[in-house]
């Protein structure tokens, strides 16, 4: 006979089935801020749905969110500091792209491939988290996507090189091209969330105690009996295959993927300023950032030529400002600290 | 300072939302009405799309301006005035994808044209075929290079038949006309060689020149031996090689007496000074597009590109009544040279001009039809469309002379029937 007790505290709603204890937080400050951002992006499109152009942008914003929600989550699971997750964007995209042109898998299929194909390469590659530190695990994962970038040239017939492969199936078509646009937006949220609430739900469980261990002493957390070497796997090849799914959205929404795009560094680093921006040491942080960037990207590219020089000063004006504030999500953390709130730092020794 | 942290992530949404929205202007998307005849009366709107940090997209949007100062002055296009469009996609697909929805849902431009890398074209085109059943619109990629964007109107018409493609001889798409009647009879008949080295850059649009596409080309090296030259040497060099020595010291170990070059893209100060201190330096040698074509490559290698041949549309040549108009025009309005990629979109938007006026309407299905069968005196010849591929009219239609750099400046070799062409001399004669 199963035990049941129901407990109803101020803030929360307590269950105990048997051993097993569940909570429900019902207090609103836990919860007041995080619903409040989310109906934000959930009732942006109603202000842009006249304009698709905007649509593609906050959906391009919500997609780098994306890759850099898991990154940031790597970063701190191993300790290193990933230069390459891009690495992944072109292991999924090309995955997902290739099998749709020459075998004709629908989207759902090609997910499920590229799921299995990240998760087999990552795990193979996972051992340079135990081997390599620091600057190293940093130049080895740099080295990775321009070393997929020469392969897509050399193996041109398969990757067709600076051109890429095109003409893949839309993930759905709903009879208006506005209508696919909107619900292209909603899905990247979707994804969006999807990757927040799986990070957001490790930070705060016993693996977001070992993740903070980790990040914050190696050899302590060793120690203390964390099994360092398989949470580091873990935290290379989670955010790895969650990337991989990034790509896969790309190839069936842009229905196009050239690596030329996604592979060199200049994308790599574009990601990271989402981190650095929004908030390197929480994966929040990377919401705002992707909407500050891209927004800034768009609002500067008025100017004319004139924005290549602009916008990297104003980037590096943001990086000064924000940086020692832990970014844009570090302000509001610092004046509403809450115990909930992951609070794990990018090691930096 | 309780609210703060609301207030900033507030600022960010808000921030990008207005920043947003000041950029996309204009009327909201709306579904493209039937065509009317009161729709005929508003302007003509097209739209440019390159990455305006690029020399070839600056020169390119150069010409576009100058082409619509053009008609505008001449009172339009069949009496409506042409109004330009111009976007910047930073050399990002997202970015491209995002701008082609705005030109053509937001803005309604009549005609996209695209001047920048083959993969924008890429992508903007398979934008473009989403969008054309309710957005109908032109299509016209004017830089990127390779065969993708005709090939997907060769292989799926009614799909991609809104796009259109306008290149140098060097598209490879030309291959059964550029080497069996431009650089074939040159090799043969005016540098006479009966065996030839060629080297290809490691980039996609070289492919079907090394390996041919079944059915549809010959390789390079096949069509060479139809016309009686044996290719005795052949070799691939990727983009980040910097050292050459040893594949020009195993091509002159080959026997070959010439080097056919397949590149345009790689690093060819560094190949050129090699080669002018190798043991092939006497060898002629032919590259297809490129640094060595652009003015500035005499200062860039030192002088050692003496001698060196290069199809270059950056040479003084009237080809045609607007050759030296435009290069002067370009220079003197907007200050750019008129690079690679200018000629070819001012080109293409005489083109759409006489199609439109052909059509009498902008309807793009009429269009599209009069494209297919326009012909129109150009700045580097004939422009028009084939009917059935959307490639250009090749040469001898459509004109990329090559060149020689023969006493620090750059002199037309082949065709020997334009006006200013002179003997071709031998490396070492050049030097």
């Amino acid at each position: 006979m199963v035990k049941i007790n129901t407990e109803f505290r101020r803030d929360r709603i307590v269950l105990r089935l048997d051993t097993k204890k569940y909570e429900w937080v019902i207090e609103p400050r836990y919860w007041r801020n995080p619903i409040l951002g989310v109906l934000v992006l959930m009732v942006l499109p109603l202000f842009v749905y006249q304009y698709p152009n905007l649509l593609t942008m906050i959906t391009t914003a919500n997609l780098y969110a994306a890759i850099a929600i898991p990154l940031g989550l790597q970063i701190m699971g191993t300790g290193r500091m990933n230069f390459g997750p891009q690495f992944y964007l072109g292991i999924g995209g090309y995955t997902a792209a290739l099998l749709n042109l020459h075998f004709g898998w629908g989207p759902g299929a090609t997910l499920v491939a590229t799921i299995a194909v990240c998760l087999a390469v990552s795990l193979l590659l996972s051992p340079i988290t135990w081997i390599s530190k620091g600057l190293y695990f940093s130049l080895i994962t740099l080295i990775l996507p321009l070393a997929f970038l020469d392969v897509t040239y050399v193996y041109g017939d398969i990757f067709r090189g600076e051109v890429g492969l095109s003409g893949m199936s839309p993930l759905f078509t709903l009879g208006k091209v506005s209508w696919n646009y909107l619900a292209y937006f909603y899905c990247s949220l979707l994804l969006l969330l999807i990757f927040l609430f799986v990070s957001d739900k490790i930070g705060r469980s016993r693996f977001g105690v070992n993740l903070a261990a980790i990040n914050e002493n190696e050899d302590v957390a060793r120690m203390m009996g964390v099994n360092v070497n398989r949470y580091k796997i873990f935290y290379y090849v989670l955010p790895s295959v969650l990337t991989g799914i990034v790509a896969w959205f790309i190839v069936h929404t842009f229905r196009t993927f050239a690596g030329v795009t996604y592979l060199p560094l200049e994308f790599m680093i574009k990601i990271l300023l989402i981190s650095v921006v929004g908030g390197r040491g929480f994966v929040y942080g990377a919401i705002p950032g992707a909407y500050l960037i891209v927004g800034l990207d768009e609002a500067l590219r008025g100017l004319g030529t004139i924005n290549y020089f602009i916008y990297p000063l104003v980037l590096a004006i943001l990086i000064i400002i924000l940086a020692p504030k832990e970014g844009v999500y570090g302000l509001f953390h610092r004046h509403h600290y809450r115990d909930y709130y992951a609070s794990m730092k990018v090691r930096r020794e | 300072m309780h609210h703060k942290g609301l207030l900033v992530l507030a600022i960010v949404l808000v921030l990008s939302l207005l920043a947003g929205l000041a950029c996309a202007g204009g009327q909201p998307a709306t579904t493209s009405a039937p065509e009317t005849p009161a729709k005929e009366t508003t302007p003509i709107k097209i739209g440019f799309m390159g990455n305006l940090s690029s020399a070839s997209s600056l020169s390119a949007k150069a010409a576009a301006q100058l082409a619509v100062d053009e008609f505008n002055a001449a009172g339009g296009i069949d009496g409506r005035k042409v109004e330009l469009i111009v976007e910047d996609t930073k050399g990002e697909i997202p970015k491209c994808v995002e701008l082609y929805k705005k030109l053509v849902m937001v803005d309604k431009v009549d005609l996209v044209v695209i001047g920048e890398k083959v993969e924008m074209g890429v992508a903007g085109m398979e934008t473009g075929a989403e969008l054309y059943p309710e957005y109908p619109h032109i299509f016209i990629n004017t830089t990127g290079s390779g065969d993708v964007i005709w090939q997907k109107v060769a292989t799926n018409y009614n799909k991609y038949k809104f796009g259109f493609q306008t290149y140098y001889y060097t598209s490879s798409g030309y291959l059964t006309v550029m080497v069996p009647k431009d650089s074939g009879p040159m090799w043969r008949d005016v540098i006479k060689v009966k065996k030839l080295a060629l080297i290809y850059e490691d980039m996609e649009w070289t492919k079907p020149v090394r390996q041919g596409i079944p059915n549809v080309y010959p390789s390079a090296k096949e069509i060479f031996k139809s016309l009686g030259i044996d290719v005795v040497y052949e070799s691939t060099l990727s983009l980040d090689q910097k050292v050459f020595t040893s594949v020009l010291d195993d091509i002159a170990r080959s026997g070959a007496e010439g080097i056919d070059m397949v590149v345009g893209y790689i690093d060819e100060a560094a190949f050129v000074k090699q080669w002018a201190d190798s043991s092939a330096k006497n060898l002629p040698i032919f590259m297809w597009g490129g640094l060595v074509g652009m003015p500035q490559a005499w200062e860039a290698t030192g002088g050692k590109c003496a001698g060196v041949m290069v199809g270059s549309s950056m040479v003084r040549e009237p080809i045609t009544e607007k050759t030296v108009p435009f290069m002067d025009n370009l220079y003197n309005k907007f200050k750019v040279g008129a690079i690679f990629g200018s000629h070819t979109t001012y080109d293409s938007l005489y083109g759409y001009k006489k199609a439109v006026e052909t059509a009498k309407t902008t309807n793009a299905e009429a269009v599209i039809k009069a494209m297919e069968k326009v012909e129109e005196v150009a700045v580097l010849g004939t422009i028009g469309w084939d009917a059935k591929n959307h490639y250009n009219l090749p040469s001898p239609k459509y004109i990329t002379p090559s060149v020689q750099w023969q006493n620090k400046e750059m002199k037309i070799v082949y065709p020997t029937t334009l006006k200013s062409a002179v003997p071709y001399k031998n490396p070492a004669d050049c030097r």
